[in-house]
């Protein structure tokens, strides 16, 4: 899995931080349509496969339902709708990434969870506007990789202000 | 002002005289009505001085300053020298403000608001029967105090190179003493000489306290020499009762005042030890025992806490009871029943708990209190799958032996559960008179404010309610009894005309009704006009004239919950910007509760509102709709019907049933919960829903059985805007969504309306 582990050696290409500092990045890397993104390690607290939904209704926009995390009911999201993707037919490979972004906990349904893996920040650069099918908004930065596009996600926003946003919007359209 | 003292100190502190503060303001606002109440005044009175006390205790000057004031006047009522009146009533209820806010400030660690020098003189002023009509008036800033010390002029000029000498000599005459009482063994001479200076010193001043009690020390430390040993330590704890007295008396005498000075029971106490009678057992004095409390044990108020209690008939000298204490300052006598290990937290305990005696509490943070509960939730999740585990076991027919003692240690395991969880819900219950204290000062001062004559009657405060809900209630209720007085109670002139008492009535009552609690709130008022309501309704487009006409009165009256709605015709400062009620029902629904209103012209209004007892854990009928499973709280649900499909009509394009002899208006459940997949769902059950006295049917495709169920919150990021009002974990693990009933009222409302 983890054939691109040298990329953190090949860190050459300027970061986003202008100070020049070198942070060692660990990321979770998952896959949706062709694209693979990346969030922060220390954001996951699980990956679990996929389990039964309880739809809730009126919801805003990706979410998909609710799920019973030992106890805590927590909301699950998929990130094809989230992101304005097009939807794909459910398979085993599809996983739920449950993260926590300032104490909100939430599930992210992925086409599938690719690897866990270690860049240099030196090669994160601020996303181009035009560059996946997510929002530019979510995106924290891409990191460039021997042969592919890593996009770092910011969770934070995809959390919050996305839903207020959706809510809002699918309160208009109730 | 407040360190060195530990937090926990300052906490007790806090939260006994928060207490006290709140009976203590339930108390004053009764006390108005009867004011030569001798049992209120004395609870009264107590209050505050256990408050002053403990204040003193830790130094909080600011406060007891005000305290004091308040106590003066409050005893010169108690003496009958004079009566509380609404003036002096406003001045006490803002000295208990004041003490209120230093209170929040010791709290905040902030230093202490120093109290209004007006309301301090005012209090002053008529403790000493100056009256508070006073009041109005600036304060006399040069007005010499009333126990200035008088001196003829050739003493005039001495007194201040008295007053070092005498300050030094009561300090050193407490230390020796002091030191007597940590070791027994060590004589009295010292005592004795240091006395007789101070005799010497202030004979010229005749400065008859200082002398008569120098006279006593001199007396009991050169007969403590004779006495048995085991006897010695009680004349030593007398003799510190009048080191301290004594240097209540050298303060005074600094300040150039005079301060009443109860030595007689001490003496007379003194004396009987010294002749060797046997005390009655209450005036053996503990061996750990501070002076004060020795004050106390023999029925002295202490002048340093207590300057006023000369007003009282002087006690009797051959009391061997100890019951000075009626006369003498109350809190003696407390201390008397009062188990003598923890003097100061025993002192405020015996106040508290006077009217149930011997009752055993213990404070516990609500924190725990909380993570039980999350804990006896968990727990009835669990009971419940393990409930579900062994009706498998027992359907499979496999090991038919396993299978039932499973079903019985299920069943074991149920009532056990049962039990902890009534009794943890038990432990969060607290009586609603908590709440209620409050509301008789808000009245009065509403009716103060609105030039309008109120009494506020109060029944059934003892009902407990879950600590959550009574938070929830607090403010709903302050609409509630605003509305009330403002709009509802009519002006005297106005109620006499129409043939009704001047004073109007707000009754607050509350009772329980299973797992309910119905608090209501009536007046005798004017009553809700339906003509007003129906054309302010139709003004704000909440319903069309043939619609407001065809409603019932209680329709029409509920439009009175619809946002921003007054049918006050102005706006006042007590109420009337259409906020109310609206925020009143929301507040309710939020504990999920209901609230209902009948209103008669000319009788007057009464809002009901019902609450369940808790609310994290319920009971609830799990229902199918589509491929979801759902949860209705139990105590919405009336009956279960399964109409024919022909008995369903459609009127207005809104299906109805004949339910027995009413029409019941029905909603779909897979159209109002919106899922997909069940759109198309056979809905054959009926649920007949309860909100206050409206009701509603909710169409279901499968019933599937009654199960206890713990609210859990839905995420945040779910923004609840379904009509959900959380959710809950199944047997099987599986989330299901709980059913927001009132939530489903409004949006039938709303599509009526539309």
């Amino acid at each position: 899995m983890t054939t691109e582990a040298p990329a953190q050696t090949k860190s050459d290409a300027s970061g986003p931080q202008a100070d020049g500092g070198e942070q060692q990045l660990q990321l979770v890397t998952f896959v949706l349509g062709n694209e693979e993104f990346a969030v922060d390690i220390l954001t996951v607290k699980e990956i679990n496969r996929m389990m039964r939904l309880t739809a809730v209704p009126e919801s805003p926009k990706g979410v998909e339902g609710v799920i019973n995390l030992r106890g805590r009911i927590i909301p699950v999201l998929d990130l094809r709708r989230v992101f304005g993707m097009q939807p794909a037919e459910r398979n085993e490979h599809n996983r739920i990434v449950v993260v926590e972004v300032h104490s909100t906990v939430v599930g992210f349904i992925v086409d599938r969870v690719h690897e866990v893996l270690r860049i240099s920040s030196k090669i994160v650069e601020p996303a181009p506007a035009m560059v996946c099918s997510a929002n530019s908004d979510f995106i924290a930065g891409v990191g460039k990789l021997d042969d592919r596009l890593l996009i770092l996600l910011d969770l934070a926003r995809v959390v919050t202000t996305d839903m207020v946003e959706s809510a809002c919007a699918a309160g208009a359209q109730a | 002002m407040s360190a060195g003292f530990g937090a926990d100190i300052l906490n007790d502190f806090l939260t006994e005289s928060g207490e006290l503060l709140e009976s203590l303001e339930a108390d004053l606002v009764v006390l108005e009505r009867t004011p030569t109440d001798p049992d209120l005044l004395n609870r009264v009175f107590r209050s505050l001085h256990t408050i002053k006390g403990s204040a003193s205790f830790l130094n909080l000057s600011h406060l007891v300053e005000i305290a004091h004031a308040a106590e003066s006047a409050l005893n010169a009522a108690r003496g009958g020298s004079v009566t509380i009146d609404a003036n002096a009533m406003n001045l006490l209820l803002a000295a208990v403000d004041t003490i209120k806010r230093q209170m929040d400030q010791v709290r905040e660690g902030a230093t202490l608001d120093t109290p209004d020098p007006a309301l301090v003189s005012g209090l002053i002023r008529f403790g000493e029967g100056g009256g508070a009509a006073a009041e109005s008036e600036a304060p006399a800033p040069k007005a010499a105090p009333a126990n200035a010390l008088t001196l003829r002029p050739e003493q005039e000029s001495l007194v201040e190179f008295l007053v070092p000498e005498v300050t030094e000599a009561v300090e050193s005459i407490g230390r020796v003493i002091e030191g007597c009482w940590a070791d027994p063994d060590k004589p009295l001479d010292e005592v004795v000489e240091l006395c007789e200076g101070l005799v010497s010193a202030v004979a010229f001043f005749e400065l008859e306290p200082i002398i008569r009690l120098s006279r006593l020390i001199i007396e009991g430390a050169e007969g403590a020499a004779q006495v048995a040993p085991d006897r010695r330590p009680q004349v030593v704890a007398r003799l510190r009762g009048c080191a301290c007295l004594l240097r209540a008396q050298a303060e005074a005498l600094a300040r150039r005042q005079t301060t009443p000075c109860e030595s007689d029971p001490l003496a007379a106490r003194l004396r009987a030890i010294l002749a060797d009678e046997t005390l009655p057992p209450e005036a053996v004095v503990p061996p750990t025992a501070d002076a004060a409390q020795v004050l106390a044990v023999d029925g002295v108020a202490h002048a340093g806490t207590s300057p006023a209690a000369t007003e009282k008939p002087e006690p009797d000298e051959h009391n061997e009871q100890g019951t000075a204490a009626p006369t003498a300052a109350t809190p003696a006598a407390k201390t008397e029943h009062a188990k003598p290990d923890h003097p100061k937290a025993e002192h405020a305990k015996a106040e508290h708990t006077k009217s149930h005696a011997g009752e055993q509490t213990i404070r516990v943070d609500v924190e725990r209190l909380e993570t039980l509960m999350n804990l006896v939730g968990e727990l009835v999740l669990q009971k419940n799958r393990i409930g579900a585990l062994a009706r498998r076991a027992a359907a499979s027919g496999a090991a038919p032996e396993l299978a039932e003692d499973l079903v019985t240690t299920s069943g074991a395991i149920e009532r056990v559960t049962g039990d902890i969880q009534v009794a943890v819900m038990r432990t969060r219950m607290q009586p609603l008179d908590k709440l209620f204290g409050r509301y008789p000062r808000l009245v009065r001062d509403l009716s103060q404010k609105l030039g309008k004559k109120i009494e506020l009657v109060i029944e059934g405060g003892d009902t407990e309610v879950d600590r959550s809900i009574l938070e929830e209630l607090g403010d709903p209720l302050v609409h509630l009894m605003r509305n009330s007085a403002d709009h509802g109670i009519e002006t005297p002139e106005a109620r006499v005309a129409a043939g009704k008492p001047e004073v109007g009535t707000i009754r607050l009552s509350a009772a329980n009704r299973g797992s309910h609690v119905v608090v209501e709130v009536g007046d005798d008022g004017r009553g809700l006009i339906r003509e007003k309501l129906a054309t302010k309704a139709i003004e704000r487009g909440l319903a069309t004239r043939e619609e407001v006409a065809a409603m019932s009165d209680r329709e029409v009256f509920r439009f009175i919950f619809a946002a921003g709605f007054s049918t006050a015709d102005q706006v006042s400062d007590v109420s009337g910007r259409g906020v109310g009620m609206d925020v009143v029902r929301t507040n309710i629904e939020r504990t999920k509760g209901t609230i209902d209103l009948t209103s008669e012209p000319g009788k007057g209004t009464t809002v009901s509102i019902k609450i369940p007892l808790t609310v994290a854990i319920m009971p609830a009928m799990m229902i199918g709709v589509g491929e979801e499973v759902l949860a209705v709280p139990l105590d919405s649900i009336l009956e279960i019907v399964r109409p024919d499909p022909e008995q369903v009509r459609t009127v207005r394009q809104q299906p109805v049933m004949r339910l027995r002899d009413t029409v019941l208006p029905l909603v779909r459940g897979p159209e109002v919960f919106g899922l997909p997949k069940a759109r198309s769902a056979a809905s054959p059950f009926a649920v007949v829903l309860a909100s206050g006295e409206r009701r509603i049917g909710l169409m279901v495709t499968r019933l599937i059985g009654q199960q206890e169920i713990v609210v859990k919150p839905l995420s945040d990021v779910c923004e609840q805007t379904g009509p959900i009002s959380g959710a809950t974990v199944r047997e099987d693990g599986g989330v299901s969504l709980i059913v927001d009933v009132a939530e489903l009222f409004r949006r039938h409302d709303r599509k009526v309306a539309a």
